[in-house]
């Protein structure tokens, strides 16, 4: 925990001045809230792939479309607080963990935030009691945590931001394939699939989703760290 | 002397530049300035000891720690001035200063100030919005008051105008004279390196040449004037010639030759350093 305090301590820098990314954020995915809400019903109805692809990029993202650090320095190749960050005696774990803390502060507090209107403005109260709508919760967050620290792995990357096009592409036919698979399969959606399992297990289902979340964090800042200590940053 | 920084058969290839083997040691108390044509990987060098490029063979020791290694202590002991910096531009100079100092046990708030006065460095506006000068000048306040032993500065006053160069170097010689410290720095500037540098180190295509004493690399260049033919075939210690005069490394050789053939000269007279830098970088 005390690792956590420290990277929070750098985290603040690049948040004291996020104001306007945050907005800016919040603007671009404020279109989604009314849509999600409003075409729940019909989406459980026929079982739309689309809204099920807008719900896990949601999940996975957050408000981090609206962080330009999602995209890369165009002049050093690579994202530029961390250019700024590597030559200061910061631990490398204690930089990892300041970058996966930017990214839950651009995710975490609207998807709480949608979770909470949607229990209350869509049809899904009347199909989850509360607990059960806290273990849909938390499959849903435990996605930003097992896909999502994906993100700040993507600013250490020699990359480009037509690599992060191509990739963001590519991510997005995976996931259309593996949505589509679903509707095949069960005749559901992620999103309903999520629904019956948290009706169904609630407790099983939360512990599994926070089990894997958690080992995909330690997993993914031990990969960035492989990642960091191969690569050249000129 | 205990070296702070051990740099052993160190070797990278970056595209096409070959860099090394590269042997060199830092001395406390001693300022080393290292020379080369733009492109001969004196940048590069400087990331190679940060661990901010990954070197193919080699060791690279502060103070006895390997900077690519698990302890990464080395880092309180050493402070880097990019030629160019990334990512300080949303920050202001304030913001930047409450963060760096805050990494850095020995930070020197009175020297800060000190050198904001002395420079006039506005520390309100944005890093972004600051004159290439202005954001050189508040980089080396946000170095020198970190009190590391080592302090590398690539081309540190590149952007500065003629006061505030002089200003930086009576600061420079103040840091040095508190304690056992030492500049590793990259320089265009030969006044810069006239003033500060006890050493030299020339890097020719990624090669390190050598590392000079500028005094005595000073003392053994010198310029004959002559009136007579010069013989065709090289004179020892020659490094240059036109018809009227014969620059030479070696003086004691080239004038021994001299007597020896009988040719005398009417002048001689050292080298400038800008002179002797240019034969260093130049030579083939």
């Amino acid at each position: 925990m005390q690792k956590w305090k420290q990277a929070w301590q750098i985290a603040k820098l690049e948040l004291s001045v996020s104001t306007k990314k945050i907005a800016f954020g919040c603007l671009i995915i404020l279109g989604f809230f009314p849509y999600a809400i409003s075409y729940f019903q019909h989406y459980l109805e026929n079982s739309v792939i689309i809204y099920d692809l807008f719900f896990i990029l949601f999940f996975i993202l957050g408000i981090n479309v609206g962080n330009p650090n999602y995209w890369h320095s165009k002049q050093a190749n690579v994202h530029s607080l961390l250019m700024m960050q590597l030559p200061l005696p910061i631990k490398q774990e204690i930089f990892i963990k300041s970058r996966f803390i930017i990214h839950f502060c651009f995710s975490f507090p609207v998807q709480i935030a949608f979770l909470i209107i949607f229990y209350v403005a869509s049809p899904i109260a009347q199909l989850l009691s509360i607990p059960a709508y806290i273990a849909f919760a938390i499959i849903w967050l435990s996605v930003n945590l097992y896909i999502g620290t994906l993100t700040p792995i993507n600013e250490v990357y020699p990359a480009n931001w037509l690599f992060t096009a191509a990739m963001t592409f590519i991510l997005l036919f995976i996931f259309l394939f593996i949505l589509s698979v679903s509707h095949l399969i069960f005749d559901y959606g992620v999103v309903e699939l999520s629904i019956i399992i948290a009706e169904n297990w609630p407790v099983l289902s939360s512990v599994v989703s926070l089990i894997i979340g958690f080992t995909a964090v330690k997993a993914h800042q031990l990969y960035m760290k492989q990642i960091m200590n191969k690569r050249d940053y000129f | 002397m205990t070296s702070l920084l051990k740099i052993m058969d160190v070797e990278k290839n970056v595209d096409t530049l070959h860099l090394g083997p590269i042997h060199l040691t830092i001395e406390p108390g001693t300022i080393t300035t290292m020379v080369g044509a733009n492109g001969a990987g004196k940048s590069t060098l400087f990331k190679l000891i940060m661990n901010l490029v990954k070197r193919d063979t080699g060791s690279i020791q502060l103070l006895d720690i390997e900077t690519n290694g698990s302890d990464e202590s080395w880092k309180q002991h050493i402070t880097y001035q990019a030629q160019t910096v990334i990512g300080w531009e949303p920050f202001t100079g304030t913001k930047l200063k409450d963060f760096i100092s805050s990494l850095y046990p020995h930070w020197n708030e009175a020297l800060f100030q000190k050198i904001v006065d002395l420079l006039q460095i506005p520390l309100d506006e944005r890093f972004a919005k600051l004159s290439q000068g202005n954001q050189q000048k508040l980089q080396l306040a946000l170095a020198l008051p970190r009190n590391t032993p080592l302090l590398l500065l690539d081309e540190p006053t590149s952007f500065l105008d003629i006061p505030a160069k002089q200003k930086l170097m009576n600061l420079l010689v103040e840091w040095m004279e508190q304690g056992d410290r030492a500049i590793f720095m990259t320089s265009h500037q030969s006044a810069d390196i006239m003033k500060l540098s006890d050493y030299i180190v020339v890097l020719r295509n990624g090669k390190l040449m050598n590392k000079f004493e500028k005094e005595s690399l000073i003392h053994r260049h010198r310029r004959y004037w002559i009136s007579e033919q010069l013989p065709e075939e090289g004179i020892p210690g020659e490094i240059g010639r036109s018809t009227r005069y014969l620059v030479s490394n070696a003086p004691e050789q080239t004038e021994s030759f001299l007597q020896q053939e009988q040719i005398t000269w009417t002048q001689q007279e050292s080298l400038d350093l800008e002179e002797i830098l240019t034969q260093l970088i130049e030579r083939r």
